[in-house]
């Protein structure tokens, strides 16, 4: 397994913005994963990633490269991956550390995530949202994510009162 | 800023809703309709249905069945049921409601996990049951809520029976086997020892409308001794069995599906406590026993076949799997609950200490990785403190006292039980009496159940039931 671990892989993204990548940092997304392992001739040609842009690129592997030789997982421990995550809330330092980064970004991230299938990106780019929303008022979430509130006032009571009991937790 | 927010695909706004806490879910639900639409998803709530406890809801049938909202009230019926006891331990107020069942009762009981299924043992030998959600909606006094489950027995006599209660978690719907031991003196000693299969009955759109038993097997042999007490667990009924001349205690494992009266001995264990109460079987085929000083977790498959009570293994020469000094004089030990962790759980208690235990293992992995642990968790203020009875149920316990009367008391188990590290930040709540009106005289017989899942404590009292709901609490 050593001898071609070091394989460098050239990818482009949606600006133009091309990285060259240690293959088994690129591997950590399991959409590239499964296309390369489609390519079987060596190719030059760099792989063309259109919903991710450069910056967001540059973020998502510097996680890469942070978490690279760690177990990706597959598809037998799937359910085991289920229930790590169902159980713990928090992030890891450095995780934290990286996803500490403004809005816009964080969405990017999380966005590029999903498309570029890293599994446990996506758990820390939805759990920082998570922990963003922990605590606050509807409308200070509101304020967070400039969300427009399209409740009638009379609905608005109504979901009010439904949820009444929560208020105390 | 822009509304980047909501340009979030459904998909990753789901998953960000997925590990939001519930609080949050409720706020985020009051911001806007797309966000309120998807607070009200099937994945967001069958999601948190397996998240949101460690004990899984017992659902009592499929989860595809169960549309959001039905899912969402069951969740959040617990939560309800986490704030009530909050309050309760916060303000030391009595539970607001409360429904006394005018019907007369007069037997052991059972509430099955969950709160809504009530067993009681009748004078005859039966098993009558009541449906408390029902019963609770409607206030109208129903003439006779009690069903029959298991069908009496002669009249002539009169019966105290056990119950020994094993669900089966695989099923997608409420299924458990009952033991009953019934034991009558009239005249002649007579024991009964029956095990049943109890299934939900179900209506045509697929609800439980109630409980059907079926009898699996029963052994009319009497028991060459005084029988204690009776726990299923999986195949093997487990039976302490008082040996009267010797004053000591045996237990004896009975596989019960292959049993008849006239064979039923498999292997039998001489415990020699003194009192039954203090050996437990518990889930994964281990044997639970406190006795002289040393709490033991036994294999039982372990314990080598004997042919007659008369030889029974001695404790002592059994491998345990793990030991614990215990404390000797104990008074109470109950609630023996497993954990989908590998743990089991029981609370105990003399004069002096309330003690928490925790057996813990890598469910088969490593028969070394076993442990037994004896945790001090409050010390009593006055002798009687920790009186004759506790109930343990999940995180909370509910003990009587004369001192005290009727109290409650929160314990947060360490999260990781393998860990001893951990046990040092097991804590506990002084406690809070449960009710200062409640109708429970100090001299008075009664007995009570507690189910934290549901928040639901039943107090049998001269043959009336008080039912308190700590999830109407809030």
């Amino acid at each position: 397994m050593a001898a071609p671990a070091t394989q460098q892989i050239k990818i482009r993204c949606n600006d133009e913005k091309e990285f060259t990548v240690d293959r088994d940092v690129l591997e950590r997304s399991v959409l590239i994963k499964n296309m390369l392992e489609d390519v079987t001739e060596q190719q030059d040609a760099p792989i063309p990633l259109p919903n991710v842009s450069g910056p967001v690129m540059a973020k998502v592997l510097e996680y890469c490269t942070h978490h690279r030789g760690e177990p990706l997982p597959s598809a037998d421990t799937e359910q085991s991956q289920d229930e790590t995550r169902k159980r713990t809330t928090d992030i890891s330092e450095w995780d934290q550390k990286f996803i500490t980064v403004d809005q816009e970004m964080l969405f990017e991230i999380i966005l590029a995530a999903n498309y570029l299938d890293i599994k446990s990106l996506l758990d820390v780019g939805c759990k920082t949202v998570a922990n963003m929303i922990k605590g606050k008022t509807p409308e200070e979430i509101r304020k967070l994510f400039n969300i427009v509130n399209d409740f009638t006032p009379e609905e608005e009571a109504q979901i009010k009162k439904e949820n009444e009991w929560a208020e105390d937790r | 800023m822009d509304a980047q927010f909501l340009l979030l695909p459904e998909e990753l706004l789901i998953e960000i809703v997925q590990v939001s806490s519930l609080g949050s879910i409720i706020c985020i639900r009051q911001t806007c309709k797309r966000l309120y639409n998807i607070s009200k998803s099937a994945a967001v709530w069958r999601y948190i249905a397996s998240r949101e406890h460690p004990q899984p809801l017992l659902l009592e049938r499929p989860v595809e069945s169960y549309t959001p909202d039905d899912l969402e009230v069951l969740v959040l019926k617990r939560r309800r049921v986490e704030v009530g006891f909050r309050k309760l331990m916060q303000g030391g107020k009595s539970p607001r409601f409360k429904i006394s069942l005018d019907c007369y009762v007069n037997g052991t009981m059972h509430l099955i996990r969950g709160g809504r299924w009530l067993l009681i043992s009748t004078p005859n030998g039966g098993v009558i049951y009541l449906d408390l959600d029902i019963k609770l909606q409607a206030a109208s006094n129903l003439f006779n809520p009690w069903r029959i489950l298991v069908r009496e027995r002669t009249t002539s006599r009169n019966y105290t029976t056990h119950m020994s209660i094993d669900i089966d978690h695989t099923s997608p719907y409420l299924k458990f086997n009952l033991a009953l031991l019934c034991f009558s003196s009239y005249l002649t000693t007579i024991y009964e020892i029956e095990v049943w299969q109890v299934t939900m009955e179900l209506n045509d759109r697929g609800f439980g409308v109630g409980l059907q038993a079926k009898l699996l097997n029963s052994f009319s042999d009497e028991p060459p001794q005084w029988v204690g007490s009776v726990a299923l667990q999986g195949d093997n009924l487990l039976c302490t069995i008082f040996v009267s001349p010797s004053y000591r205690t045996h237990v004896v494992v009975l596989p019960w599906k292959e049993a008849n009266s006239a064979d039923f001995l498999k292997r039998a264990i001489d415990c020699h406590s003194l009192s039954f109460s203090f050996v437990h079987a518990t889930p994964g085929q281990r044997l639970f026993t406190a006795d002289n000083g040393v709490g033991r977790l036994i294999d039982l498959s372990s314990v080598p076949e004997t042919t007659t009570i008369l030889a029974p293994q001695g404790i002592a020469s059994l491998q345990p799997l793990a030991t614990a000094p215990f404390p000797s004089y104990i008074t109470n030990l109950s609630g023996f609950t497993a954990y989908p962790d590998g743990s089991v759980r029981c609370v105990a208690s003399d004069n002096k200490t309330l003690y928490g235990i925790v057996g813990s293992s890598t469910s088969g992995e490593d028969p070394n990785s076993e442990s037994l642990q004896v945790i001090p968790l409050a010390k009593a203020t006055k002798p009687t403190d920790f009186g004759r009875s506790i109930i343990l149920s999940d995180d909370f316990c509910l003990m009587w006292s004369t001192s005290k009367g009727l109290t409650l008391r929160q314990i947060a188990w360490p999260t990781d039980p393998s860990s001893k590290s951990d046990i040092r930040h097991l804590t506990d709540n002084p406690g809070v009496r449960l009710d200062r009106s409640t109708p429970i005289a100090h001299k008075a017989n009664f007995s009570c159940l507690l189910d934290a899942s549901s928040g639901r404590v039943i107090v049998q009292q001269r043959g009336f039931l008080y039912v308190y709901d700590f999830a109407l609490l809030s």
